[in-house]
């Protein structure tokens, strides 16, 4: 494939991530908005709904906070460098053309770039896997990034402890990431991988499927529950208020537990681009980009 | 995953909630009509004002070509383009309150604005000040930007566009219909995200007291 074609692709990954929802996402918002009998909560879910549609039928950004672009990538054939130009010219075309909020801003200097792209951004993270190139893109705003939490906690801690992170992160985070929220929990050995297990875990699993392992799967549905019980709701007024919980764990140090909360709000926003040979398609939205 | 098992426990919170559709300027006694809780659409006049707008609007609040009595502070930060020579408003949303609970009291004195709208919540200064001078603070959907630009009719005007940047500068804007907002702080001294943390946290220590083995 050429490059100008793949960056075209890439551009209507960004596209479709900003301004529309995946498949999964809109299904459970809509079945949230389905079960809600209050009033006010019901209210607001249908608000977001129509937002939505808005967006996608106007083709404008579902939030005003577009986010810092994230992407991980499995690279297949392509070569890291090549890929990295790649995305970076999209990411420019793209913040020009929706257009994006310009987000990314040089700290020393106070400078905001105009385009999304400075040092180190957009972040992307390099994948196993080589049979084919997959892209996910994933823009995350400012307002649920403000309530990450990390605790590093003995390695004897066990399923208690865990719950009890997580419990307490969600209820000090309030209404303030947008809920109903995602979560994601990241368990490790060391700080950065609880927090890369846990932006993944919200991230690249769709809502509802369960972890492939039985004890965790049984967290997942358990602290769900829990979680659900501390009853802040949509923006606070009750409701639900989170759609869904991933774990992803790593094996862990013998004197050392990471644990990574990360929560998305209700607008989770992530594009995944296949590219074979002779077609490519946004299997999060189910759309193919050749005929 | 069956949608029931998401679904919390059914408490009537808002037993009353009422909806208004309101026009700026919006006087006091109109203010004192609403409870926290209540839904409000607003069409009229309203401009978006942050942290450091704040400060600007203040110490230039008499030269403003328009009175800010009456109108409506919208926390918000919004995308805009240029289509041939004037703005266009792309996207705007509420954006996070807290920010401005610093400047707010001072803000709604000196300013005689009668209402508020963000997100997430302001804290006790803000609440204070809503009820000494009858003003309300609101809540818009988070992230419902594409739909709530639907309701900015036009772009009145723009200030401090080159020193603040489009994200934070005052757009003076002309909106219909601007909602749905729900009243979080009323004139009353009620503020419902004060009780949200105060059951929220009730709630955690039964669920982390359940976790006891």
């Amino acid at each position: 494939m050429h490059p100008a074609k793949l960056k075209e692709y890439v551009v209507e990954a960004i596209r479709l991530c900003e301004t529309s929802l995946p498949v999964d996402v809109k299904n459970r918002l809509k079945e949230a908005y389905e079960c809600e009998e209050r009033e006010v909560p019901r209210k607001i879910l249908g608000a977001l709904l129509e937002n939505v549609e808005t967006a996608e039928k106007e083709g404008k950004p579902i939030c005003q906070d577009t986010g810092t672009l994230t992407f991980y990538v499995k690279r297949g054939e392509w070569r890291e460098d090549e890929l990295r130009r790649i995305i970076v010219g999209a990411v420019v075309e793209a913040s020009g053309k929706i257009p994006l909020r310009p987000n990314a801003i040089d700290f020393p200097s106070g400078r905001n770039s105009g385009d999304n792209t400075g040092r180190f951004i957009p972040w992307i993270l390099w994948e196993p896997g080589t049979e084919s190139l997959e892209i996910t893109v994933v823009a995350k705003g400012g307002g649920s990034e403000a309530v990450s939490s990390l605790r590093v906690l003995p390695a004897t801690a066990g399923r208690k402890e865990i719950f009890q992170t997580v419990l307490e992160s969600v209820a000090q985070a309030g209404a303030k990431p947008c809920p109903p929220i995602v979560i994601g929990v990241g368990i490790g050995p060391s700080s950065d991988i609880a927090l890369d297990l846990a932006k993944r875990a919200v991230y690249l699993r769709p809502l509802g499927k369960r972890h492939e392992n039985s004890v965790i799967a049984g967290m997942e549905e358990d602290l769900l529950r829990k979680i659900n019980r501390l009853d802040i709701g949509v923006h606070g007024f009750g409701g639900v208020t989170a759609l869904d919980i991933h774990i992803e764990y790593a094996s862990i140090h013998p004197s050392s537990m990471a644990i990574g909360v990360v929560a998305s709000c209700w607008a989770l926003r992530r594009a995944t681009l296949k590219v074979h040979e002779k077609s490519a398609s946004i299997t999060s939205h189910n759309i193919s980009l050749t005929s | 995953m069956q949608a029931q098992k998401v679904k919390s426990r059914c408490v009537k919170i808002f037993p009353l909630a009422r909806e208004y559709k309101l026009e700026t300027p919006l006087e006091k006694e109109e203010v004192t009509k609403l409870r926290a809780g209540d839904i409000v659409y607003i069409s009229g006049e309203v401009f978006t004002s942050r942290d450091r707008t704040q400060k600007l609007i203040l110490a230039n609040r008499n030269r403003l070509p328009f009175s800010l009595r009456g109108l409506i502070e919208f926390h918000a930060g919004p995308i805009v383009r240029r289509k041939d020579s004037e703005w266009e408003v792309v996207s705007i949303g509420p954006t996070t309150s807290f920010r401005m609970e610093n400047n707010e009291y001072e803000f709604i004195r000196e300013t005689g604005i009668t209402g508020i709208i963000g997100k997430g919540g302001m804290g006790s200064r803000t609440m204070e000040a809503c009820r000494e001078f009858k003003a309300f603070y609101g809540v818009l959907p988070g992230g419902a930007a594409a739909l709530i630009a639907k309701s900015v009719k036009r772009i009145i005007g723009v200030y401090w566009l080159e020193e603040l940047g489009a994200p934070e500068a005052m757009w003076h804007l002309e909106v219909k219909e601007l909602g749905p907002i729900t009243i979080v702080i009323d004139a009353f001294g009620n503020d419902l995200y004060e009780d949200l943390r105060r059951r929220v946290g009730e709630n955690l220590s039964r669920v982390l007291k359940s976790l006891e083995d």
